[in-house]
């Protein structure tokens, strides 16, 4: 039998607003821890990376379905960012590279780079101001900032998840205010 | 219902009204309900699955913003504190049979304009803490079943020699006599 997508396991264990708030808050903590510990090989990171994908996606859902596309953008871009930093991570884990010399750049990693880009344009858009703190900022760019980078836009993306999903009811296509 | 003071629970009901009725027509092709045997030209149901499938209804307040079909803006802002609708769509012909359709059921004077047709006249019932009359309302939930994929079957209708554009207008006139009287509630 085919294995479920990650994201429809987490919507079924996780079925409320507020087990799923918690989770992606817990999820967001783990990332910090991550991106923190510089030192050592990123055991486990693609996993990590493969949750905050599917996570984002849940939120992207669940931000549509309230007709919030615009905000709904921000989850989805930061999916795809955890997409091509999965591999990266794995790669690194692999070959006991750690975090801090698993180096990142527009050369190596083309298409992560211009996403991480594109997050940041929509970021500056939505919140006016990028969501990352380390892309184009720190040399050399590795896969410790890309972690904290990647938390700290999903964490923009958890704050329009909270603002908005925990205080909209809906039933079938009909949404509305509660809070 | 004591957490829902944040939307009007006059707009909740008309919309789930609404949802009510674009999903019965979209599940079973209205076919059980309603007698479409002179209606549909060819087997083509009511709605394209492409139309329905990102119908959404959003209320905040007094407002509510309906999505009536997939080309991107084909929506319907509802202002119910200041009594006006805005329906948008750039189909003149589905912009003239709205007008009608909302002038006759729902009670209010409405202009055709380049981009849609804007309303003025929903009211509100003396007496009641929230704005909006809901009969009203619920008779406007039901012109917005109507919009969706509203230009295919003109299109449809329109392919067929012998069908004149009158006919066709009609077509939906009678189309939607028959879903007031199948969901009067």
């Amino acid at each position: 039998m085919a294995e479920l997508p990650l994201e429809d396991v987490m919507k079924t264990t996780f079925k409320t607003f507020k087990e799923r708030e918690l989770l992606f808050r817990d999820l967001e903590e783990m990332g910090r821890e991550k991106a923190y510990e510089r030192d050592t090989i990123p055991k486990s990171d693609k996993v990590f990376l493969e949750k905050i994908m599917a996570s984002s996606r849940i939120m992207r859902d669940e931000l549509r379905e309230l007709n919030l596309k615009k905000e709904a953008r921000l989850p989805n871009y930061v999916s795809m960012v955890a997409e091509y930093a999965a591999p990266v991570a794995d790669h690194c884990e692999g070959a006991n590279i750690p975090r801090k010399d698993c180096v990142i750049t527009p050369q190596n990693q083309g298409v992560l780079w211009s996403l991480i880009e594109d997050v940041n344009t929509l970021s500056l858009e939505l919140i006016k101001r990028k969501c990352t703190f380390l892309w184009g900022e720190v040399e050399p760019y590795n896969l410790s900032s890309l972690l904290n980078d990647v938390t700290a836009c999903y964490h923009r993306g958890l704050e329009f998840y909270s603002d908005n999903v925990g205080k909209w009811q809906k039933e079938g296509k009909c949404s509305w205010r509660i809070k | 219902m004591a957490d829902q003071v944040a939307s009007n629970p006059k707009l909740i009901e008309a919309c789930l009204l609404w949802d009510k009725i674009t999903r019965e027509l979209q599940e079973d092709f209205g076919a059980p309900r309603l007698n479409l045997s002179d209606l549909r030209p060819r087997d083509s149901a009511i709605y394209s699955d492409r139309d329905y499938a990102p119908l959404a209804c959003r209320i905040d307040g007094d407002k509510a913003e309906v999505t009536v079909g997939s080309s991107p803006g084909h929506a319907t802002h509802i202002l119910l504190d200041r009594g006006n609708i805005r329906y948008y769509d750039t189909d003149r012909a589905v912009n003239e049979i709205m007008k009608d359709l909302l002038e006759e059921e729902v009670n209010v004077k409405c202009t055709v304009l380049e981009g849609g047709v804007d309303c003025e006249g929903l009211k509100s019932k003396v007496g009641e803490p929230q704005r909006g009359y809901l009969p009203q309302l619920k008779a406007l939930f039901r012109v917005l079943t109507m919009p969706t994929s509203m230009d295919l079957r003109q299109e449809f209708c329109r392919e067929i020699v012998g069908n004149t554009e009158e006919y066709c207008v009609k077509r939906e006139k009678d189309l939607f006599q028959q879903i007031k009287k199948t969901y009067p509630e």
